[in-house]
């Protein structure tokens, strides 16, 4: 399922994000979101660049 | 095919708990693409905490080499979270060959290399639509030829030489475009060369060319067609059993075929490679005079930490005088 969940940078660019898949991979919803873990778990923020959902 | 297969892997969905992921998908949101600049798809990045790049990979892959791309992006990462440098690129080895003695010479301008020839007692370097003219004995430029402006085109690739004229051929040779005969003392196009039956064809992919026995040689997709100057024809195909080359050229007994992983040297009636040497650079062009062979790389190009496209390899471009046994 993917949906626009909130802005990014400066508030102008939309995050898209699959809110789960089909796999076991955990998906977040935004890359601020991501950040935010992060920052407190210390592991990387991975971004998935794709273009068939 | 990531998703499908990749992902579901038990080992990679293990190790992927060790990252916080995100789909970005380029038709929705296009922007986060173009502030990543990302255009190959799918792309990955790890980044840090300032969006900056911590490491980055492309394209499909199987889930044993997706799990080593984790890994190295948990190693730069470590290193990005200790303040120590984090993106400098790995060292390569020191040398383009790991036979031979070579020289090197700086070449004439940092623009991406495509061909080189003597004719002669010049060298002459094609880069991104100039043709320098350089001395053979020592590699001091001496002049130029605008390539472009000569043709009419951006797309050309060579030269190759008959001992008299430079040929030059476009791209599109695949699909019937022309080749074109140069007078390097009058600096103009004296003749074109159609090769007609690749008319037919929709696709470009004319990589290289090389004279050799009074023919014109062309690399192609998984071909080398071996062409008539007079009439265009092609009068002999051979299909090397490995592709992936970008330069051409012959050294008296073989065609010898320079790519991202190897030189390799063909015989030009079966096809068969008959010795091949592990490039330690990725190699775009390729030349031989009097058992001397004259390489350039492909540059390697990779994004700094803000994301933007830079050049990681070469430092500084150089042509490459390689002499073996």
């Amino acid at each position: 399922m993917t949906r626009t969940v909130h802005s990014l940078l400066a508030g102008t660019i939309a995050v898209t994000a699959l809110a789960c898949s089909g796999g076991q991979i955990i998906w977040q919803e935004s890359i601020e979101d991501a950040l935010e873990l992060s920052a407190r778990t210390r592991k990387p923020v991975l971004l998935y660049f794709t273009y068939d959902g | 095919m990531l998703k499908d297969s990749t992902f579901s892997d038990a080992a990679v969905a293990a190790a992927s708990r060790r990252f916080h992921w995100v789909t970005v998908d380029r038709d929705t949101t296009p922007d986060i693409a173009r502030y990543f600049n990302v255009s190959a798809y799918p792309s990955l990045i790890a980044i840090g905490a300032e969006r900056e790049k911590v490491y980055r990979w492309s394209g499909y892959q199987r889930p044993e080499p997706f799990l080593d791309q984790l890994a190295e992006a948990r190693r730069r990462f470590a290193l990005y979270r200790r303040g120590e440098p984090w993106d400098v690129p790995d060292p390569r080895p020191v040398a383009v060959l790991d036979e031979g003695t070579i020289r090197t010479w700086p070449a004439p301008s940092e623009k991406v290399p495509s061909a080189l020839v003597v004719l002669g007692d010049d060298l002459w370097v094609a880069q991104t639509g100039t043709l320098y003219r350089l001395d053979l004995v020592g590699g001091a430029l001496r002049d130029s030829l605008d390539l472009n402006a000569l043709t009419g085109t951006s797309s050309v690739r060579g030269p190759a030489t008959d001992g008299r004229f430079l040929y030059a051929m476009q791209y599109g040779w695949t699909a019937g475009l022309p080749t074109f005969v140069i007078d390097p003392v009058a600096g103009r196009v004296v003749r074109e060369i159609v090769t007609e039956e690749m008319k037919v064809n929709r696709y470009y992919g004319a990589h290289a060319l090389t004279w050799a026995e009074g023919l014109l040689w062309v690399l192609h997709t998984r071909k080398i067609s071996a062409v008539d100057p007079a009439t265009g024809d092609i009068v002999r195909e051979i299909e090397p059993e490995e592709t992936g080359f970008g330069g051409l050229t012959w050294n008296g007994e073989h065609l010898v075929v320079a790519g991202r992983e190897a030189l390799a040297w063909v015989d030009p009636v079966s096809g068969a490679i008959v010795r091949r040497l592990t490039a330690n650079y990725p190699l775009r062009a390729v030349t031989w005079h009097e058992g001397t062979y004259y390489l350039m790389e492909q540059p390697v190009f990779g994004y700094n930490t803000s994301h933007e496209r830079i050049r990681v390899w070469p430092e500084r471009t150089l042509i490459y005088l390689v002499d073996m046994q």
